[in-house]
Order: structure tokens, then C-alpha cells, then sequence
């Protein structure tokens, strides 16, 4: 299956699945989406969804100084992001859920 | 030509190429897109090596715009690309209109400064902030302490003991204003509290000192 599809569903939960505990920079973010295992998220996807999420409300962003190069825009969850975040992450389980209990039923049922 | 000015320069073609192939779009959707975007990749040619070209990093230009064109909402009845803002937030003139006019406010005052934006000049500040606090609450122990050593009778000096506390926020302070944790943001903002606490109590018991009671 075309992960990148799916990733395209799922990428405003993890964006702000990773700014839940800890602002970050746009690099920031996106070293740790591929941390977590999205390896083939590409920057122009976080750059896009960062815009979005931001236009939508959902983010906050300041600017920090760098001592080591330019100055880093960074992003944080305001109250309706966590808001959102909160949704996303329930919606998100009963679809895993309903995903889990199909495919696990797919064998007897093809009987 | 210099090597800030060789990467200012690559990056002003990349950005020309992907706005290029993004020129379908409705001028403020491809707007929305790429208003930021030279501060973007400012940022991220800083976190790589001159030797690294960006289309390197990046892909080309054509990738990216056509990554960036697929964070648009789709339009549920077709699923095309919606040709029109990004968010229904972004949409609302008058919502459009205050944050432009923040944005003014915020360059504007800024310059005022000699800064490129007021935030960034706060979030310069920022560290006198931390001190300040951190002095601040040294003088509401030593209010605290002052009452308390009034009653009882002690073998450690009252100054002293507010000289190890204030060493103790200061420390604390600073190292508190350098996290971004949730949970450090929450101890922030008790700390600016109770910072204000103490300047609250102190104006007005200077004003009470100083305004003639009649």
C-alpha cells in the first residue's frame, strides 16, 4: 500500500502529536516525524500542514534567535490545537480500532 | 559575491521556480503557501552545509510545489484542489484583516527598535525577564521571611537566607525560561504570577509611602 497516501491523512494529527509536549522549528519537526518512523515525509509536506494548522488557528509561533544561523520560527499548540489534537487522537483510535477488527476478520470471513 | 549572498540567491530561484509551478493556483491560495517560505528555507539552508546545494536536500523545485499542493484541503465533492483559502478561519475577511494588522503592528514596532519584529525584540528580553523574576521573587521571601523572623528567634540571618534564595531562582528562573515543555510553561506562567504578586504589593506600598496622607 502507498504509504505516502496514507501519510497525507494522518500528518496534521502527527504534527501536532509532536509538538504536544515540546514547541519545535520547521527542520525540528520534521527530524522528529522521521524519528518516530515517518521516513519519507518530505519538508514541503510539514512546511504545508505547519501553514495550514497555523491559518486554522491551532498553532502559535515565535521567533528564537539562533546563535548558530538564522533566526528559527517556532511553532506551539494553543488551546484549540490541543483541542483538536485531543479529537484527532480519538477519532483516529476507534478508526484503527475498526481497521484492526476488519482486517483480523478478513481470513474466516474469505472461508 | 559573498556565500550569504550566493544561498540568499539560490534560494530566491528556488522559491521563484516553485511558485512558478504552483501559478494555477489563485493568487491568495498560492500566497497562503509560500508567504513564508523564504524564512522556511532561510532556516533549513542554515541547518546544512554550503556545499549542499538546497535542491539537494529538497528535491527540485517542481517536487516540492507539487508536495506543498497536496497539503490543500481536497473538496469533498470531487476531490479536487480547492481554489480558494486554505481553512475556513483564513477565509474570514475580518480575521484576515486583524492578523494583518498585527503583522504591521509587530514589524512595525519592530523597526522602531531596530529589530525586524516586536516578538523577536521580547523574545531578545526575554533572559532580563528571567533575572527580574528571579529577583522578585527574592524579595517576596524576604517580605515573607521578614514576618516570619519577627515571631521566632533564628541562628540563620533573615538576609541571608533570602541572598540563597534569590541565588536559587535565579538559577531556577533562567533554566525555566530555556525549556519549552508543557509542563515548564505552566511553571512559567505560576512564576510570572507570583512575580507580579510581589511587584503589585510593592507599588503599592511605595505608593501608600510616597502619596501625603492627609
Amino acid at each position: 500500500m502507498d504509504r505516502t497516501q496514507l501519510l497525507k491523512g494522518v500528518l496534521d494529527i502527527a504534527v501536532l502529536a509532536v509538538l504536544k509536549d515540546q514547541d519545535g522549528y520547521g527542520y525540528d519537526i520534521l527530524r522528529r516525524l522521521r524519528q518516530a518512523g515517518f521516513s519519507d515525509v518530505g519538508d514541503a509536506s510539514v512546511y504545508g500542514t505547519l501553514r495550514r494548522l497555523f491559518q486554522a488557528g491551532h498553532l502559535v509561533t515565535y521567533v528564537v534567535p539562533s546563535d548558530s544561523g538564522p533566526n528559527r520560527k517556532y511553532y506551539s499548540l494553543n488551546y484549540s490545537g490541543r483541542v483538536q489534537l485531543d479529537l484527532a487522537a480519538k477519532t483516529w483510535s476507534e478508526f484503527a480500532d475498526t481497521m484492526g477488527v476488519l482486517l483480523s476478520s478478513r481470513p474466516s470471513q474469505a472461508r | 559575491m559573498n556565500a550569504t549572498g550566493t544561498r540568499d540567491d539560490e534560494i530566491a530561484h528556488y522559491i521563484a521556480a516553485v511558485e512558478d509551478a504552483l501559478s494555477d493556483l489563485p493568487p491568495h491560495v498560492r500566497g497562503e503557501l509560500i508567504g513564508d517560505l523564504v524564512d522556511h528555507l532561510t532556516e533549513i539552508a542554515g541547518e546544512i552545509t554550503m556545499a549542499v546545494p538546497l535542491a539537494a536536500r529538497l528535491g527540485p523545485p517542481e517536487g516540492y510545489a507539487a508536495e506543498l499542493r497536496a497539503t490543500l484541503p481536497t473538496s469533498a465533492d470531487t476531490g479536487a484542489r480547492m481554489p480558494q483559502p486554505i481553512t475556513p478561519t483564513a477565509a474570514d475577511p475580518s480575521t484576515v484583516e486583524w492578523r494583518a494588522l498585527a503583522d504591521r503592528l509587530d514589524r512595525g514596532i519592530g523597526e522602531v527598535f531596530d529589530y525586524r519584529r516586536a516578538t523577536e525584540l521580547l523574545h531578545a528580553i526575554r533572559p532580563g525577564w528571567w533575572v527580574v523574576r528571579a529577583l522578585l521573587l527574592g524579595v517576596g521571601a524576604l517580605l515573607l521571611l521578614g514576618d516570619a523572623y519577627s515571631n521566632y528567634d533564628t541562628t540563620v540571618p533573615a538576609v541571608i537566607m533570602t541572598a540563597g534564595f534569590t541565588v536559587a531562582a535565579l538559577v531556577a528562573s533562567v533554566r525555566l525560561g530555556r525549556k519549552t515543555s508543557a509542563a515548564a510553561r505552566i511553571a512559567a506562567v505560576v512564576a510570572n504570577l507570583a512575580a507580579a504578586v510581589v511587584l503589585a504589593v510593592g507599588l503599592v506600598a511605595a505608593t501608600d509611602y510616597l502619596l501625603p496622607i492627609y
